[in-house]
């Protein structure tokens, strides 16, 4: 009855404040109708009792307060001695305390780690004021080539006369901006030789009045800095290139910058953190997108048969390349997505009539245009990176149940000793609500410390995670910083852990405080209801371990069937370049020179074998892709395409099927020729001679002179795409150039790799390469993913089975303990050592039995989730139940070793005695 | 009423809530009138000082309270000494005792 009362209290103050203070209303109504009454039975009129009554009283505010003050305080008293108390028993126990704040501090740092990569690639809202309201437009189309953004048949890109016509049309209500991706650029300084590689996005007017960022120092960008004619052009340079790399200098502003050539004043520096709309890179400036032509921009690109990419593309319709997006209030978004739909039709009718195609005309005026929500904004990482997270957070909670239940044993052990005490308070008049707030202030208190530690060792660990998966050595960009979000996450499964590894541990000391009376021999009772509490957790470790380690399989399996693909091309003695000459400055006429040089360049190398160029590189995600039109076949077919030079498919390995490799002789001057894939000459030639056959992009005019093996040369994750080949020396009416260099050698990676930069920079100085790495760097980044996830995955396993162990290391640690009695007197009754070590090796296994068993179904009901990661291997694949079953076997026996020689060791005429 | 009471010592008001509550609960007026009866009259405890000792002496556990009814059929707040509460009194009781010896000793000095 009382402990209900007192629960109900706590209760009552904690959680229900408004209930608390109508009672004490309640309460004093009460105490003035009592004393009126007292009063009138005193002989009081009712008029002269009420003044009486209220004169002694006081103001009922005023007593109300003084109540209200009083319960606070001696609420904080409790709270004071209960921290006292819980900070000194702590200190008592400084084992128990190291472990259990390490321990958690491991659990909780892994979740924390996960929770703030989560946070920064999936969840968190763009910084920029009311990042809900902003809106991202992409267009639909029935059927369509998927956009490299927008995933199948979603074009994210528009045309900027488009992207003029949306905008008009939901002005000046609502308002629309539009900008690249970041692209490479080169800038120099005036006065200053050294060119300086920089990212840069080319923006509309209303750019940063769209996201509603002011500057930090000078202006930023309107629709004035959009006019091309006259008025010098202006730039917006980022917080982080201003002190990254012009060393906070205000006098920057007013300057002059030149951006591949292009001279631009510096008119503003934006504040720190922001980052524009891609959260996980940060631009260095920011440009008017007229710009383009003048910069040579040519990035992130598709365009339509009837447009020119060589003049300026403000002027031109059927060039897609503007990410557009908007902010409307929410009550205007119904609006203003119709008003926007319509006049993308209108935009879209008119585009298509200017197609020669009847087929493309239809296909065009079907596109449809959507407008989504881009509150978290674009994230190179999230689609690449929202299951492995997800996963991994999956498991970093296990991790977490999994320490949880292992300070809850500690807890348990620990109260065994502890015992006497609480029979003492509980004796004293403690109430089970009382000594619940002091156990858990203690638990709050390891948990508190434990978040801590996890807080800093998430922020170390999220660090370097990010950097290792975004290939940075120096700042991160300010996503991934540790900021108010990942703090009140961490208090919050500190506390959560808290009330989970505290609460059972505490009600069952508290019953065993009450239940059994004061007794002087209390090796038993406690011990024996303690252990009943041990044994259910250990199990559930083992079975949650179980569910980690199992993951952990499969995805160290998928890693390892990666790393064995053989994607078709020889990855082993092959170093590759790439660069962009056009943003070296190099014009098209310089272009076969280039070429001569970059091949004459490293075939001067000692040890190298052959070498070619080409316009896509193998991995470096290049992808160009035209419609085809087919000897045969009565339909326009899409293919992928690259242009390589003479020596190309020796030089990366892939082997030549039939017919011959292009030569010196495929030339401007003689017939143009094509090299196929054997999948496109399975499908358009079935068990015909391909060789001789025609294609071509208009006419199928080019000879096709061989056959080449399929090869994965964009990815491993996907299957070989089929790829027509065409000489570089013969290149179609628009851009193309080489921008990747092969090189086949023989010795030392290192030595091959330096002495190739050196030759390159002394042959052709003005040409920056973005890279210059091994293939095995390439193929190794293509998995990089799935190598982080697996060495992580195997990390977490790894926490997860040392916790198990413990735990039920000390499980069979106590129930020796426990046992020496028993085990005395068998011995003493001729037991071998062997047969007693026997029986806590059985006791184990059968523990580990049932949790494995638990676990395993567990891992194969929640197995699935991971399918999105895995490769080549199944949840139901029977070798991983034996491998998993097999740690599992180890564990128990690393674990059992001790417990099972202090047992086996233990001294009969002592065991007796000691009782 | 109008004779000049005597304050209360610091911890005194606790020691004599808990002590009028040791036969019998009580609402709030209920205790104020037992401490004035035990006390003879000496102590006269105000509203002002009363409903916030109780409170503070339930919010640290050795009262509850719950509503009933009064002798004169009014709702009101009784108060009630818990097991904590009880060994309080005697330990406060013994702690007075000692005290109140000790100075009365002094003063015989």
């Amino acid at each position: 009855m009382s402990r209900m009362s007192r629960l109900s209290s706590l209760w009552r103050n904690l959680v229900r404040r408004d209930h608390v203070e109508r009672d004490l209303d309640d309460e004093m109504d009460a105490v003035f109708a009592l004393l009126v009454d007292e009063k009138i039975a005193g002989g009081m009129s009712p008029a002269n009792a009420r003044r009486a009554a209220t004169l002694e009283i006081g103001r009922t505010a005023v007593l109300k307060d003084q109540v209200r003050q009083a319960r606070a305080g001696a609420f904080l008293e409790r709270l004071r001695q209960d921290v006292r108390y819980a900070v000194r028993s702590l200190r008592r126990t400084p084992g128990f305390t190291v472990t259990a704040v390490l321990t958690l501090g491991l659990g909780m740092g892994a979740n924390i780690t996960i929770f703030t990569l989560l946070d920064a690639v999936i969840f968190k809202p763009l910084s920029v004021p009311a990042a809900h309201e902003l809106v991202r437009l992409y267009e639909r189309s029935p059927k369509g080539v998927p956009d490299s953004e927008g995933g199948a048949g979603q074009y994210l890109s528009f045309s900027f006369p488009r992207f003029r016509r949306l905008r008009q049309a939901i002005a000046p209500q609502s308002s629309l901006a539009a900008s690249t991706r970041s692209s490479k650029f080169i800038a120099r300084f005036p006065g200053s030789v050294q060119a300086l590689p920089i990212r840069a996005q080319l923006v509309s007017g209303g750019y940063f009045a769209t996201l509603g960022v002011p500057a930090a120092r000078g202006r930023l960008l309107t629709d004035e800095d959009l006019r091309v004619d006259g008025a010098d052009p202006v730039a917006v340079i980022s917080d982080g290139f201003w002190k990254r790399s012009l060393g906070s200098n205000v006098g920057i502003l007013g300057q002059t910058i030149a951006v591949n050539g292009v001279k631009a004043v510096i008119v503003g520096i934006t504040r720190p953190g922001f980052v524009g709309l891609w959260t996980d890179s940060e631009p260095d400036l920011w440009l008017p997108l007229t710009l383009q032509a003048g910069l040579r921009y040519q990035r992130n690109v598709s365009s339509y048969t009837n447009a020119d990419r060589n003049q300026p593309w403000t002027a031109q319709d059927a060039i897609s390349w503007l990410i557009v997006f908007g902010r409307v209030a929410p009550a205007d978004l119904p609006r203003a997505a119709a008003r926007l739909q319509s006049a993308n039709h209108e935009g879209v009718v008119a585009l298509a009539d200017t197609f020669a195609d009847g087929e493309s005309r239809r296909e065009m005026a079907a596109h449809t245009l959507s407008v989504e929500p881009l509150v978290r904004g674009f994230s190179a990482l999230r689609s690449r990176f929202s299951q492995a997270l997800f996963a991994l957070a999956a498991m970093v909670a296990i991790v977490l149940l999994v320490t949880c239940a292992n300070v809850a044993n500690l807890l348990l052990t620990r109260a065994a000793g502890r015992a006497r005490d609480l029979r003492i308070r509980v004796s004293l008049g403690a109430t089970t609500a009382r000594l619940l707030q002091q156990c858990l202030t203690e638990s709050v208190i390891l948990a508190g410390l434990g978040g801590a530690a996890g807080l800093l060792a998430g922020a170390w660990a999220s660090g370097a995670l990010a950097r290792a998966v975004l290939d940075a050595s120096g700042d991160l960009p300010p996503v991934f910083s540790l900021d108010i979000r990942v703090v009140v996450f961490s208090a919050g499964i500190s506390l959560a852990t808290a009330l989970l590894f505290g609460f059972a541990p505490a009600l069952r000391v508290i019953r065993t405080g009450r239940t059994a009376g004061f007794t002087t021999t209390e090796r038993n009772s406690p011990g024996s209801s303690i252990m009943k509490g041990m044994r259910p957790l250990v199990a559930c470790q083992l079975a949650l371990s179980v569910v980690v380690v199992f993951a952990a399989f499969l995805l160290g399996r998928t890693l390892i069937n990666f790393v064995r693909i053989d994607p078709g091309f020889a990855v082993d003695h092959l170093v590759s370049a790439s660069f962009d000459p056009e943003f070296s400055g190099y014009q098209r006429d310089q272009m076969p020179a280039l070429e001569q040089h970059l091949l004459a360049a490293a075939k001067a190398v000692p040890g190298v074998a052959s070498a070619a160029v080409s316009w896509c590189g193998l991995v470096t995600n290049c992808g160009t892709f035209s419609g085809f039109r087919i000897e045969g076949a009565t339909e326009r077919v899409s293919y992928h395409e690259n242009w390589v030079s003479p020596g190309y498919f020796a030089t990366t390995g892939v082997s030549l099927v039939s017919g011959r490799e292009f030569d010196g002789g495929d030339n401007q001057s003689r017939a143009h020729v094509a090299i196929i894939t054997e999948s496109i000459a399975r499908r358009h030639f079935p068990g015909l001679n391909p060789l001789g056959k025609r294609l071509g992009f208009g006419e199928p005019d080019t000879e096709i002179v061989g056959v080449v093996r399929d090869v994965q040369s964009e990815t491993l994750h996907q299957p070989p795409v089929p790829l027509v080949y065409f000489p570089i020396e013969q290149p179609p009416a628009f851009r193309i150039f080489p921008r990747n260099l092969d090189v086949r050698f023989a010795g030392a990676v290192d030595g091959t790799v330096s002495a190739i930069r050196e030759t390159v920079r002394r042959a052709e100085p003005n040409l920056s390469l973005d890279t210059l790495e091994p293939m095995s760097a390439r193929i190794a980044r293509d998995v990089g993913r799935e190598r982080i996830v697996a060495y992580l995955a195997s990390a977490f396993a790894i926490l997860a089975l040392l916790l198990a162990a413990l735990g039920l290391y000390g499980v069979l640690s106590y129930a020796v303990a426990g046992r020496t009695r028993e085990i005395g007197v068998r011995i003493a009754l001729g037991a071998r050592p062997a047969t007693i070590a026997m029986m806590v090796v059985r006791d184990a296994l059968k523990l580990v039995a049932v949790g494995t068993l638990a676990g395993l179904l567990a891992a194969v009901a929640t197995g699935r989730l991971l399918r999105a990661l895995l490769f080549d291997v199944t949840v139901s694949d029977p070798m991983t139940y034996g491998l998993v079953a097999g740690v599992l076997a180890m564990v128990t026996l690393l674990a059992a070793y001790l417990p099972a020689r202090r047992a086996a060791r233990i001294d009969p005429t002592r065991a007796l005695r000691s009782e | 009423m109008s004779t000049r009471q005597a304050s209360l010592l610091q911890g005194t008001l606790d020691l004599l809530i808990l002590k009028a509550l040791a036969a019998d609960e009580l609402h709030g007026l209920g205790v104020s009138r037992r401490v004035n009866q035990i006390t003879r009259g000496t102590f006269v405890v105000q509203p002002g000082s009363l409903f916030p000792a109780l409170h503070r002496l339930e919010e640290a556990g050795w009262l509850t309270a719950s509503w009933s009814l009064s002798e004169n059929n009014r709702r009101a707040k009784y108060y009630k000494l818990t097991r904590a509460g009880r060994r309080q009194l005697d330990e406060e009781t013994t702690q007075w005792n000692r005290i109140a010896l000790a100075i009365a000793r002094a003063l015989e000095a």
